[in-house]
């Protein structure tokens, strides 16, 4: 599997993603998010003050899962991400995203200083075919 | 924010279905999410799942586990999460006292049954749970240890 099919896949299984991360007190956490592959990055729309924001500033580490399909095939990304809060980018990736952002931010990107992006690197994914039970794909950045 | 028991919390999550996204920690912090089938039994939820899995060795060095319910249009948006502290139960006495409880039939997943040590259970003690009415928007109700 390479990366164009990681997208592909991730893609097809629907707009939602679980996202976990992990907290400075090592304490885990998971919260349904609609990411966006822009190029070779995944992004999610968060709070600037989130519980995601302030565990991605203290351990950048994330892992996704897509929504399973009902045949249980699934994929998971992990990667590392950063919080983003400048305008400029936020103004750039605004209007990428496929649904719009302004319902949640009705500011916009250049007056709503409560919104942030996480953008997520992905270094590794692992796809699941029915579980596992039909099969594995993996892909690893820089192979 | 409004006070919820546990038992509520047991009888909220049965909109939600069976599975859920059970989120751990490696030692380095790395995170792990995958849906899971979770059964209440006792007051604890209970995952059946392999012994040589991800999870198994997070929780073998990090035992908290946080779990989330799916969210969608069906249960008006609506998200429930739980706050765990986690365990695992390999022994063959443990695997035998849950077997037959978890609601659905394990030796489908586990065709060597209760006697193969190649599955084993996760018990996740709940020390909180929170439920948002629609992301929030129309309330919070919090349920602690």
């Amino acid at each position: 599997m390479n990366l164009g099919e990681v997208k592909e896949r991730s893609t097809a299984l629907g707009m939602w993603a679980y996202m976990a991360t992990v907290g400075a007190d090592s304490k885990p956490d998971v919260v349904p998010v609609h990411p966006c592959w822009i190029g070779d990055e995944v992004w999610v729309m968060i709070g600037k003050d989130s519980v995601k924001a302030r565990n991605i500033a203290a351990n950048p580490n994330v892992a996704m899962h897509w929504t399973a399909s009902a045949e249980g095939d699934g994929v998971e990304v992990w990667g590392t991400a950063e919080v983003v809060t400048d305008v400029a980018e936020k103004v750039r990736v605004w209007t990428l995203f496929d649904y719009d952002l302004n319902a949640f931010a009705p500011g916009g990107p250049e007056e709503s200083p409560d919104s942030a992006f996480a953008k997520i690197t992905p270094e590794r994914a692992l796809w699941l075919a029915m579980y596992g039970m039909k099969g594995s794909d993996r892909w690893t950045a820089g192979s | 924010v409004t006070a919820l028991s546990l038992d509520d919390v047991i009888e909220e999550s049965k909109r939600f279905g069976r599975t859920a996204f059970v989120a751990t920690a490696s030692p380095d912090g790395e995170p792990h999410t995958v849906p899971v089938a979770c059964t209440w039994i006792d007051g604890v939820l209970y995952a059946f799942v392999l012994t040589n899995g991800k999870k198994i060795r997070n929780i073998r060095t990090n035992p908290r586990a946080f779990v989330h319910y799916p969210v969608s249009e069906d249960t008006n948006w609506d998200s429930l999460m739980v706050t765990c502290d986690a365990s695992v139960v390999d022994t063959l006495d443990g695997r035998r006292a849950l077997w037959d409880r978890m609601g659905y039939d394990l030796s489908a997943f586990e065709p060597g049954g209760v006697e193969s040590g190649n599955h084993c259970f996760i018990a996740m003690r709940p020390t909180q749970a929170t439920v948002l009415r629609f992301y929030g928007l129309k309330g919070r109700e919090v349920w602690r240890a």
